[in-house]
Parts: structure tokens; sequence; C-alpha cells
């Protein structure tokens, strides 16, 4: 299974010293704000973290009934400026992050080996970006898996807040999972 | 303080990170945070902060956990008001 989550940095001011203290005393582990405070850009390693714990917590909410939000629970193992883990009570997922000044992309799944694709849009104003995702989700799903004499119809609907994957009735294996905040929508597909 | 005055004073805290505004007239005590007024996880931090700071209480990491539904807040922050 895969998680994506995507963070417009231009959407979230910087928060003042003491705030961060107590977003920090809220979200992280001991070991995560050892981690965050250490660096160079504190502020900006709190949102890959971030974006690493909302990844894998999408995974979790697909396959438990989890009814809580707790970041904590989620923890994150930084290996290096791309690679990581979060470690969880419902199992460890592995992550990927991409940063960009702009933004912080993060991408987990259960499966370190899992092949996936992903794909960053900027979203207009005037477009919903949750529409846009799926739209360009759709259009990669037919290139990859439909030929000119042989047009799949893939559909994706919500269970919940939980994007699936259908062709005609039957439920699709290929997971996936979108993500927007502020300018960015983005998605990620895992071929099981 | 009494419930109605925690309701009013909790959805101007959340009001601001609510992104479309018209979700916010149909709140009842059963409305999820998140799922109904479509308010990402972040801001849900910022809503327990700022709830700490207006009603000058702590809300742990059990009880920010459950605040999932404007119900639930309620029901929290009036528990810690009254066990201060």
């Amino acid at each position: 299974m895969i998680g994506i989550d995507v963070v417009d940095l231009t959407s979230f001011s910087v928060y003042e010293e003491a705030r961060f203290f107590r977003v920090l005393h809220k979200t992280c582990t001991q070991i995560e704000k050892q981690f965050i405070l250490g660096s160079k850009t504190p502020q900006l390693e709190y949102w890959r973290l971030w974006t690493m714990k909302e990844s894998a917590y999408k995974i979790v909410s697909k396959s438990n009934r989890i009814d809580q939000f707790s970041p904590k629970k989620l923890e994150t193992e930084v290996l290096n400026e791309s690679e990581g883990w979060v470690h969880s009570p419902w199992g460890s997922f592995y992550s990927k992050s991409f940063k960009n000044p702009n933004y912080w992309l993060s991408i987990s799944s259960s499966d370190k080996d899992c092949i996936y694709d992903f794909k960053i849009e900027i979203c207009d104003q005037r477009s919903n970006p949750s529409l846009m995702a799926r739209n360009s989700l759709l259009a990669r799903l037919r290139e990859k898996f439909s030929s000119e004499k042989d047009q799949i119809a893939f559909e994706i609907r919500y269970q919940g807040s939980i994007p699936k994957l259908y062709q005609g009735v039957k439920r699709e294996k290929t997971d996936l999972s979108i993500s927007h905040h502020g300018i960015y929508t983005a998605w990620a597909l895992c071929y099981l | 303080m009494d419930k109605n005055e925690i309701k009013e004073k909790l959805k101007s805290i959340i009001s601001p990170y609510v992104p479309q505004k018209e979700l916010l007239e149909t709140i009842t005590e059963e409305t999820e945070l998140m799922k109904d007024l479509k308010i990402n996880s972040q801001h849900l931090v910022d809503i327990i902060l700022d709830a700490e700071d207006v009603f000058d209480i702590e809300i742990d990491d059990d009880s920010a956990e459950k605040m999932l539904t404007v119900g639930a807040a309620i029901e929290i922050v009036e528990k810690l008001i009254h066990s201060k």
C-alpha cells in the first residue's frame, strides 16, 4: 500500500519560536525533536517529518479502523536526505521525501520494494485540486494499461476519505493515494 | 463557563482554519473537524494550541487524539476547565 503527502511551504507562515516549540511538543517524539532542533533549518525539517508521518498515516487508515489523531504514534527515522522510515504500532513504512524550495513531498509504502508512479502538479485557483489529481491519475492509468483498441474504463471512488480504484464494478489491486495542499496537488500509484 | 459559551468560543477558534466558510453554517456536535469541515491535520494542531490559549488549559496527548468532532472538543474542553 502507498500514501502520499504534500505540504505547500508558501501556505504556512513561519512559526514564532514559542509557538514552534509547542507544535513540536504536540506532534513529535523526543528523538524527532532532537533531530529537528539539531538541524540548520528546524522548521523546514519539521515539514519533511510531518509529510512522512502523514503519508504513513494514510496507509494506516486504509487498513486499520483508527479513530484518533496521534502524530506522535508515527515516529520518523531519517536515513539520509531523501529516505527514511515511519514506525508505528500499526507497522513500519518506508518513506521517500522530495524537497523543493516551495514544497515537501513524501511517499510512504508498506513494502520497501513497491514500484510506484507519482506526479505533483500546480493547481490554479479555479480548479478543484482533488478532481485535478484524479483526472491526472486516470490519464496515467489509461496510458499505462490501455491500447488504442482496448480502452479500459477506470474509475476512482471514495470510501469515506479513502480513494479506491475500480475497473467497471471490480476493484483494482493497484493502490493509490492523493494529496493536495496550497497550490500543489499530487498522486501516487503503487502497482501490486 | 457553560457549554454554549465553550461551543461559541470553539467555533471562533475553528473558523479561520475552515477552507470553505459555508461549511460552518451547518455545524453540529457530530460534525467531524477533518472530514466534514475539511480542516487539514496540521491545522488541527493549531486548533488545539489556540484552544489551550483561549481556555487557559493544557490538552494532553490522550485528549488531543480524541478531538475529532465538535462535540468531542466541547466535552474535552469542558472537562479540563472544570478540573482546573
